[in-house]
Protein backbone atom coordinates (compact mmCIF):
# COMPACT_ATOMS: atom_id res chain seq x y z
CA UNK A 1 0.00 0.00 0.00
CA UNK A 2 1.68 3.45 -1.05
CA UNK A 3 0.91 6.05 1.97
CA UNK A 4 1.73 9.71 1.09
CA UNK A 5 2.13 11.25 4.62
CA UNK A 6 2.53 14.84 5.66
CA UNK A 7 3.08 16.83 9.21
CA UNK A 8 2.85 20.86 9.77
CA UNK A 9 1.88 21.14 13.08
CA UNK A 10 5.18 22.43 14.32
CA UNK A 11 8.26 24.30 13.58
CA UNK A 12 9.32 21.70 10.82
CA UNK A 13 7.29 20.91 7.49
CA UNK A 14 8.13 17.84 6.29
CA UNK A 15 6.85 14.51 3.86
CA UNK A 16 7.30 10.86 3.35
CA UNK A 17 6.47 8.47 0.78
CA UNK A 18 6.26 4.70 2.03
CA UNK A 19 5.49 1.46 -0.03
CA UNK A 20 4.16 -0.11 3.65
CA UNK A 21 7.24 -0.01 6.08
CA UNK A 22 9.35 0.55 3.16
CA UNK A 23 10.30 4.49 3.27
CA UNK A 24 10.63 5.34 -0.35
CA UNK A 25 11.69 9.04 -0.24
CA UNK A 26 11.37 11.66 2.67
CA UNK A 27 12.35 15.23 2.97
CA UNK A 28 11.86 17.80 5.48
CA UNK A 29 12.74 21.69 5.94
CA UNK A 30 12.93 24.07 8.85
CA UNK A 31 13.93 27.11 8.10
CA UNK A 32 11.28 29.58 9.33
CA UNK A 33 9.03 29.71 6.50
CA UNK A 34 5.37 29.47 6.57
CA UNK A 35 4.09 25.74 5.97
CA UNK A 36 1.83 26.95 2.92
CA UNK A 37 4.83 28.02 0.94
CA UNK A 38 6.71 24.70 2.09
CA UNK A 39 4.97 21.72 2.58
CA UNK A 40 2.99 21.44 -1.35
CA UNK A 41 6.88 21.60 -2.64
CA UNK A 42 8.30 19.15 -0.47
CA UNK A 43 5.30 17.02 -1.35
CA UNK A 44 5.86 17.46 -4.76
CA UNK A 45 10.02 16.91 -4.41
CA UNK A 46 8.85 13.25 -2.19
CA UNK A 47 6.51 12.29 -5.16
CA UNK A 48 8.99 12.98 -7.56
CA UNK A 49 11.93 11.58 -6.36
CA UNK A 50 10.49 8.20 -5.13
CA UNK A 51 8.66 8.17 -8.87
CA UNK A 52 4.78 7.95 -8.14
CA UNK A 53 2.50 9.87 -9.00
CA UNK A 54 -0.59 11.18 -6.45
CA UNK A 55 -3.36 9.02 -8.75
CA UNK A 56 -1.02 6.18 -7.79
CA UNK A 57 -1.55 6.52 -3.72
CA UNK A 58 -3.57 4.05 -1.63
CA UNK A 59 -3.52 6.04 1.70
CA UNK A 60 -3.05 10.05 2.04
CA UNK A 61 -1.74 11.05 5.93
CA UNK A 62 -1.15 14.11 7.80
CA UNK A 63 -1.10 14.34 11.20
CA UNK A 64 -3.93 15.97 12.58
CA UNK A 65 -3.04 17.95 15.50
CA UNK A 66 -2.46 18.82 18.23
CA UNK A 67 -0.17 21.33 17.56
CA UNK A 68 0.47 25.18 15.70
CA UNK A 69 -3.42 26.32 14.89
CA UNK A 70 -2.47 27.26 11.46
CA UNK A 71 0.48 24.49 10.96
CA UNK A 72 -2.49 22.22 11.53
CA UNK A 73 -5.09 23.58 9.42
CA UNK A 74 -2.15 23.92 6.56
CA UNK A 75 -1.24 19.76 6.82
CA UNK A 76 -5.24 18.80 6.86
CA UNK A 77 -6.35 21.12 4.10
CA UNK A 78 -3.19 19.74 2.03
CA UNK A 79 -4.38 16.41 2.59
CA UNK A 80 -8.20 17.24 1.87
CA UNK A 81 -7.26 18.92 -1.45
CA UNK A 82 -4.97 16.00 -2.61
CA UNK A 83 -7.74 13.39 -2.12
CA UNK A 84 -10.95 14.97 -2.91
CA UNK A 85 -13.19 13.36 -5.18
CA UNK A 86 -9.82 10.38 -5.80
CA UNK A 87 -12.08 8.31 -3.47
CA UNK A 88 -8.72 7.26 -1.59
CA UNK A 89 -9.21 7.12 2.08
CA UNK A 90 -7.14 9.30 4.21
CA UNK A 91 -5.73 9.16 7.87
CA UNK A 92 -5.16 11.81 10.67
CA UNK A 93 -2.70 10.85 13.01
CA UNK A 94 -1.91 12.63 16.20
CA UNK A 95 1.55 14.26 16.17
CA UNK A 96 2.05 13.16 19.82
CA UNK A 97 1.19 9.52 18.75
CA UNK A 98 3.69 10.03 15.45
CA UNK A 99 6.11 11.02 17.82
CA UNK A 100 5.83 8.44 20.08
CA UNK A 101 6.30 6.16 17.41
CA UNK A 102 9.24 6.67 16.82
CA UNK A 103 10.45 6.40 20.25
CA UNK A 104 9.05 3.49 20.59
CA UNK A 105 10.89 1.91 17.82
CA UNK A 106 14.18 3.28 19.15
CA UNK A 107 13.67 2.01 22.70
CA UNK A 108 12.61 -1.21 22.07
CA UNK A 109 15.78 -1.69 20.12
CA UNK A 110 17.96 -0.83 23.10
CA UNK A 111 16.12 -2.35 25.42
CA UNK A 112 17.87 -3.90 28.43
CA UNK A 113 16.25 -7.30 29.98
CA UNK A 114 15.27 -6.73 34.00
CA UNK A 115 14.76 -3.10 33.36
CA UNK A 116 11.54 -1.18 34.18
CA UNK A 117 9.88 -0.34 30.57
CA UNK A 118 10.99 3.14 29.72
CA UNK A 119 7.55 5.36 29.81
CA UNK A 120 7.59 7.83 26.29
CA UNK A 121 6.58 11.29 26.90
CA UNK A 122 6.28 13.43 23.95
CA UNK A 123 6.03 16.76 24.33
CA UNK A 124 4.94 19.89 21.39
CA UNK A 125 5.01 24.08 23.70
CA UNK A 126 0.88 25.09 23.35
CA UNK A 127 2.55 28.28 24.71
CA UNK A 128 0.45 30.37 27.83
CA UNK A 129 2.70 27.55 30.07
CA UNK A 130 1.89 24.65 28.73
CA UNK A 131 2.60 21.31 26.15
CA UNK A 132 0.31 19.49 24.57
CA UNK A 133 1.57 15.87 25.86
CA UNK A 134 0.25 12.36 26.69
CA UNK A 135 1.79 9.08 27.75
CA UNK A 136 2.88 5.82 26.44
CA UNK A 137 5.16 3.04 26.87
CA UNK A 138 6.97 0.65 24.06
CA UNK A 139 4.82 -2.69 23.44
CA UNK A 140 7.20 -4.56 20.96
CA UNK A 141 8.52 -1.63 18.93
CA UNK A 142 5.36 0.42 18.95
CA UNK A 143 3.77 2.68 21.02
CA UNK A 144 0.93 2.31 23.39
CA UNK A 145 -0.94 4.67 24.28
CA UNK A 146 -1.30 5.23 28.18
CA UNK A 147 -3.10 8.80 27.92
CA UNK A 148 -5.51 10.76 26.01
CA UNK A 149 -3.70 13.79 23.93
CA UNK A 150 -3.90 17.29 26.57
CA UNK A 151 -2.72 20.50 27.05
CA UNK A 152 -1.23 20.46 30.25
CA UNK A 153 0.99 22.67 32.77
CA UNK A 154 4.52 21.22 33.57
CA UNK A 155 3.68 21.14 36.97
CA UNK A 156 0.74 18.24 35.94
CA UNK A 157 2.93 16.49 34.35
CA UNK A 158 5.60 16.27 36.64
CA UNK A 159 2.82 15.29 39.20
CA UNK A 160 1.16 12.73 36.98
CA UNK A 161 4.96 10.70 36.71
CA UNK A 162 5.80 11.40 40.57
CA UNK A 163 2.72 10.56 42.18
CA UNK A 164 0.68 8.02 40.12
CA UNK A 165 1.93 4.51 40.82
CA UNK A 166 1.55 3.24 37.69
CA UNK A 167 4.63 5.58 36.28
CA UNK A 168 6.81 6.06 39.83
CA UNK A 169 10.30 5.05 39.17
CA UNK A 170 10.51 4.59 35.43
CA UNK A 171 12.44 5.99 33.17
CA UNK A 172 11.23 8.53 30.87
CA UNK A 173 12.53 8.82 27.26
CA UNK A 174 11.25 12.36 26.20
CA UNK A 175 10.38 13.67 22.46
CA UNK A 176 9.07 16.23 20.79
CA UNK A 177 10.90 20.40 20.23
CA UNK A 178 9.08 21.12 24.10
CA UNK A 179 11.13 18.96 25.60
CA UNK A 180 13.98 21.16 25.99
CA UNK A 181 11.90 23.43 27.35
CA UNK A 182 10.06 20.87 30.00
CA UNK A 183 12.74 19.38 31.21
CA UNK A 184 13.85 21.67 34.09
CA UNK A 185 10.38 21.15 35.77
CA UNK A 186 10.13 17.37 35.29
CA UNK A 187 11.35 14.58 38.19
CA UNK A 188 15.04 14.84 37.83
CA UNK A 189 17.04 12.19 36.91
CA UNK A 190 14.65 9.96 35.41
CA UNK A 191 14.29 11.83 31.93
CA UNK A 192 16.24 11.31 28.78
CA UNK A 193 16.40 13.99 26.44
CA UNK A 194 16.04 13.18 22.82
CA UNK A 195 18.58 13.22 20.12
CA UNK A 196 18.03 15.73 17.65
CA UNK A 197 16.44 13.80 15.25
CA UNK A 198 13.89 12.90 17.59
CA UNK A 199 12.88 16.34 18.94
CA UNK A 200 10.75 16.30 15.36
CA UNK A 201 7.90 14.54 14.12
CA UNK A 202 8.98 12.06 11.68
CA UNK A 203 6.93 11.97 8.30
CA UNK A 204 7.86 8.41 8.35
CA UNK A 205 6.18 6.76 11.28
CA UNK A 206 3.44 9.09 10.44
CA UNK A 207 2.82 7.21 7.45
CA UNK A 208 3.33 3.71 10.01
CA UNK A 209 0.58 5.40 12.31
CA UNK A 210 -2.26 5.84 9.53
CA UNK A 211 -1.12 2.60 7.98
CA UNK A 212 -2.17 1.00 11.35
CA UNK A 213 -5.35 3.07 11.41
CA UNK A 214 -6.43 2.27 8.46
CA UNK A 215 -6.01 -1.75 9.33
CA UNK A 216 -8.19 -0.53 12.30
CA UNK A 217 -10.57 0.78 10.13
CA UNK A 218 -9.95 3.81 11.24
CA UNK A 219 -9.17 5.82 7.92
CA UNK A 220 -11.91 8.08 6.59
CA UNK A 221 -13.34 10.41 3.64
CA UNK A 222 -11.54 12.85 2.35
CA UNK A 223 -14.58 15.34 3.48
CA UNK A 224 -14.60 13.39 7.27
CA UNK A 225 -11.12 14.00 8.29
CA UNK A 226 -10.85 17.03 10.49
CA UNK A 227 -7.92 18.80 12.51
CA UNK A 228 -7.79 18.44 16.54
CA UNK A 229 -6.72 21.49 18.35
CA UNK A 230 -6.75 20.30 21.67
CA UNK A 231 -7.74 23.65 23.17
CA UNK A 232 -7.12 24.54 26.33
CA UNK A 233 -10.53 23.52 29.04
CA UNK A 234 -13.01 25.55 28.97
CA UNK A 235 -11.92 25.75 33.17
CA UNK A 236 -8.71 26.57 32.68
CA UNK A 237 -9.27 29.38 30.43
CA UNK A 238 -11.87 30.95 33.32
CA UNK A 239 -8.95 30.44 35.77
CA UNK A 240 -6.25 32.23 33.65
CA UNK A 241 -8.51 34.89 33.09
CA UNK A 242 -9.57 35.61 36.51
CA UNK A 243 -6.35 35.46 37.50
CA UNK A 244 -5.76 38.49 35.76
CA UNK A 245 -8.71 40.28 37.41
CA UNK A 246 -12.29 40.91 36.32
CA UNK A 247 -11.54 44.19 34.69
CA UNK A 248 -13.44 47.28 34.67
CA UNK A 249 -15.84 48.37 32.03
CA UNK A 250 -14.95 51.10 29.75
CA UNK A 251 -16.46 52.44 26.59
CA UNK A 252 -14.55 53.16 23.47
CA UNK A 253 -15.25 55.60 20.89
CA UNK A 254 -17.39 53.37 18.86
CA UNK A 255 -19.85 53.60 21.67
CA UNK A 256 -19.21 49.43 22.37
CA UNK A 257 -18.41 48.38 25.41
CA UNK A 258 -14.96 47.08 25.98
CA UNK A 259 -13.41 45.13 29.16
CA UNK A 260 -9.96 46.08 30.54
CA UNK A 261 -7.87 44.45 33.21
CA UNK A 262 -7.41 46.51 36.32
CA UNK A 263 -3.17 46.36 35.65
CA UNK B 1 22.04 48.41 37.14
CA UNK B 2 19.30 47.00 35.04
CA UNK B 3 18.42 48.50 31.55
CA UNK B 4 15.01 50.21 31.78
CA UNK B 5 13.46 47.14 29.94
CA UNK B 6 14.33 45.27 32.88
CA UNK B 7 13.01 46.93 36.04
CA UNK B 8 9.84 46.30 37.42
CA UNK B 9 6.88 48.75 37.16
CA UNK B 10 6.21 51.22 34.58
CA UNK B 11 9.38 52.99 33.17
CA UNK B 12 8.84 55.57 30.34
CA UNK B 13 11.27 55.20 27.46
CA UNK B 14 10.54 58.40 25.88
CA UNK B 15 7.55 60.88 25.64
CA UNK B 16 6.81 63.42 22.40
CA UNK B 17 4.49 65.86 20.93
CA UNK B 18 3.83 64.81 17.53
CA UNK B 19 2.22 67.79 15.40
CA UNK B 20 1.69 66.11 11.94
CA UNK B 21 1.61 62.85 10.85
CA UNK B 22 5.51 62.82 9.95
CA UNK B 23 5.93 63.07 13.92
CA UNK B 24 3.56 60.40 14.82
CA UNK B 25 5.85 57.93 12.23
CA UNK B 26 9.03 59.01 13.22
CA UNK B 27 8.01 57.94 16.75
CA UNK B 28 6.80 54.61 15.33
CA UNK B 29 10.38 54.20 14.02
CA UNK B 30 12.44 55.20 16.88
CA UNK B 31 10.27 52.47 19.19
CA UNK B 32 11.14 49.69 16.35
CA UNK B 33 15.20 51.17 16.60
CA UNK B 34 15.47 50.64 20.41
CA UNK B 35 13.76 47.57 19.85
CA UNK B 36 15.89 46.47 17.51
CA UNK B 37 18.75 47.49 19.25
CA UNK B 38 18.49 46.27 22.47
CA UNK B 39 17.94 43.03 23.37
CA UNK B 40 16.54 42.83 26.83
CA UNK B 41 13.62 45.43 25.29
CA UNK B 42 10.37 42.98 24.88
CA UNK B 43 9.18 43.10 21.59
CA UNK B 44 5.43 43.07 21.91
CA UNK B 45 3.82 46.40 21.83
CA UNK B 46 0.13 47.24 22.47
CA UNK B 47 -0.49 50.50 20.97
CA UNK B 48 -3.73 52.36 22.57
CA UNK B 49 -5.15 55.35 21.28
CA UNK B 50 -8.85 56.28 20.13
CA UNK B 51 -10.09 56.12 16.75
CA UNK B 52 -8.07 58.38 14.15
CA UNK B 53 -5.50 59.04 16.98
CA UNK B 54 -2.95 57.86 14.50
CA UNK B 55 -2.21 54.32 15.36
CA UNK B 56 -1.99 53.19 12.18
CA UNK B 57 0.72 56.15 10.97
CA UNK B 58 3.04 54.99 14.07
CA UNK B 59 2.53 51.27 13.22
CA UNK B 60 3.70 52.12 9.26
CA UNK B 61 6.75 53.89 11.11
CA UNK B 62 7.39 51.09 13.00
CA UNK B 63 6.92 48.53 10.44
CA UNK B 64 8.90 50.36 8.14
CA UNK B 65 12.42 51.45 10.47
CA UNK B 66 11.84 47.10 10.59
CA UNK B 67 10.83 46.70 7.17
CA UNK B 68 12.14 48.48 4.67
CA UNK B 69 9.95 49.38 1.85
CA UNK B 70 7.61 46.82 2.39
CA UNK B 71 3.67 48.65 1.69
CA UNK B 72 1.69 48.64 5.31
CA UNK B 73 -1.50 47.65 5.15
CA UNK B 74 -4.55 48.06 8.02
CA UNK B 75 -4.96 44.87 9.88
CA UNK B 76 -8.83 46.10 10.38
CA UNK B 77 -10.09 42.77 8.68
CA UNK B 78 -7.29 40.72 8.44
CA UNK B 79 -6.63 40.66 12.03
CA UNK B 80 -2.79 40.18 11.77
CA UNK B 81 -0.75 41.60 8.94
CA UNK B 82 2.58 39.31 8.90
CA UNK B 83 5.93 41.24 7.69
CA UNK B 84 8.75 38.60 7.61
CA UNK B 85 11.99 40.54 7.43
CA UNK B 86 16.07 40.26 8.18
CA UNK B 87 17.54 41.94 11.31
CA UNK B 88 21.26 41.84 11.50
CA UNK B 89 21.18 38.52 9.68
CA UNK B 90 18.09 36.99 11.87
CA UNK B 91 15.00 36.43 10.59
CA UNK B 92 12.01 37.85 12.07
CA UNK B 93 8.45 38.20 11.56
CA UNK B 94 6.89 41.78 12.44
CA UNK B 95 3.19 41.04 13.05
CA UNK B 96 0.61 43.86 13.44
CA UNK B 97 -2.77 43.09 15.28
CA UNK B 98 -5.97 44.90 15.01
CA UNK B 99 -7.66 43.08 18.33
CA UNK B 100 -10.61 45.46 17.85
CA UNK B 101 -12.92 42.33 16.89
CA UNK B 102 -11.38 39.68 18.88
CA UNK B 103 -13.67 38.24 21.81
CA UNK B 104 -12.36 35.47 23.62
CA UNK B 105 -9.72 33.20 23.44
CA UNK B 106 -11.28 31.31 20.95
CA UNK B 107 -11.24 34.06 18.39
CA UNK B 108 -7.86 34.72 19.37
CA UNK B 109 -6.87 31.63 19.30
CA UNK B 110 -8.55 30.96 15.65
CA UNK B 111 -6.37 34.20 14.16
CA UNK B 112 -3.18 32.35 14.81
CA UNK B 113 -2.04 34.23 17.66
CA UNK B 114 -0.36 31.58 19.51
CA UNK B 115 1.86 30.23 16.46
CA UNK B 116 3.74 34.01 16.42
CA UNK B 117 7.26 33.05 17.92
CA UNK B 118 7.82 34.18 21.33
CA UNK B 119 10.65 37.12 22.24
CA UNK B 120 13.21 37.75 19.85
CA UNK B 121 12.25 35.98 16.87
CA UNK B 122 9.21 37.97 16.31
CA UNK B 123 7.83 42.04 16.99
CA UNK B 124 4.27 42.07 17.49
CA UNK B 125 2.82 45.81 17.21
CA UNK B 126 -1.36 45.02 18.65
CA UNK B 127 -3.68 47.95 18.36
CA UNK B 128 -7.14 47.70 20.77
CA UNK B 129 -4.77 45.28 22.94
CA UNK B 130 -7.55 45.88 26.01
CA UNK B 131 -9.43 43.25 23.88
CA UNK B 132 -7.08 40.45 24.48
CA UNK B 133 -5.94 41.77 28.09
CA UNK B 134 -6.31 37.82 29.15
CA UNK B 135 -3.32 37.36 26.43
CA UNK B 136 -0.86 40.21 26.69
CA UNK B 137 2.94 39.07 27.69
CA UNK B 138 3.50 40.60 31.42
CA UNK B 139 6.72 42.04 30.01
CA UNK B 140 5.30 44.10 27.06
CA UNK B 141 5.69 48.25 25.36
CA UNK B 142 2.85 50.29 25.96
CA UNK B 143 2.84 53.00 23.48
CA UNK B 144 -0.34 55.15 24.04
CA UNK B 145 -1.64 58.21 22.08
CA UNK B 146 -4.17 60.75 23.36
CA UNK B 147 -4.48 64.42 22.37
CA UNK B 148 -2.46 67.15 24.48
CA UNK B 149 -4.64 68.08 27.13
CA UNK B 150 -5.69 71.64 27.75
CA UNK B 151 -4.04 72.35 30.44
CA UNK B 152 -0.48 71.80 29.09
CA UNK B 153 1.98 74.54 29.84
CA UNK B 154 1.81 77.13 27.74
CA UNK B 155 3.66 76.87 24.40
CA UNK B 156 2.87 73.43 23.91
CA UNK B 157 2.41 72.81 20.48
CA UNK B 158 -1.19 71.10 19.66
CA UNK B 159 -1.09 67.70 18.69
CA UNK B 160 -1.06 64.00 19.61
CA UNK B 161 1.10 63.28 22.92
CA UNK B 162 2.76 59.85 22.52
CA UNK B 163 4.05 58.01 25.44
CA UNK B 164 6.15 54.58 25.28
CA UNK B 165 6.97 53.18 28.38
CA UNK B 166 7.96 49.45 29.14
CA UNK B 167 5.61 47.46 31.37
CA UNK B 168 6.85 44.71 33.45
CA UNK B 169 4.05 43.22 35.67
Amino acid sequence: MTVLACDSCSGTASAALCDGSRLISEASVTNGNTHTETLMPLIETVLRTGGVSVSEIDLFACTSGPGSFTGVRIGVATVKGLALGRGVPCAGVSSLEALAYAAAAEAAASAAAGCLPPLILPLLDARRGQFYTALFEPDGGLPLRLTDDEALDIGKISSMLAEDGRYAGRPVLLCGDGAAAALPGLPAGRCVMPPPHRSFISPYYVAQAALAAHSRGQSVTDAALLPSYLRIPQAERDRLEKLKGPGTAGTNTEGTTSTEANK
Amino acid sequence: MPSAAEMSGTVTLFETVSENVRDTGLAGAKLAGMIRDDPSMPSFVCLRGDLGAGKTVFARGFIGALCPGVRVRSPSYTLINEYPCRIGGRRIRVCHMDAYRINGYDDLFSTGFYDIPEGRDSAVLCEWPEKIYFALPERRIEAVISPVPADAPAGTPEGRKITVSVVNE
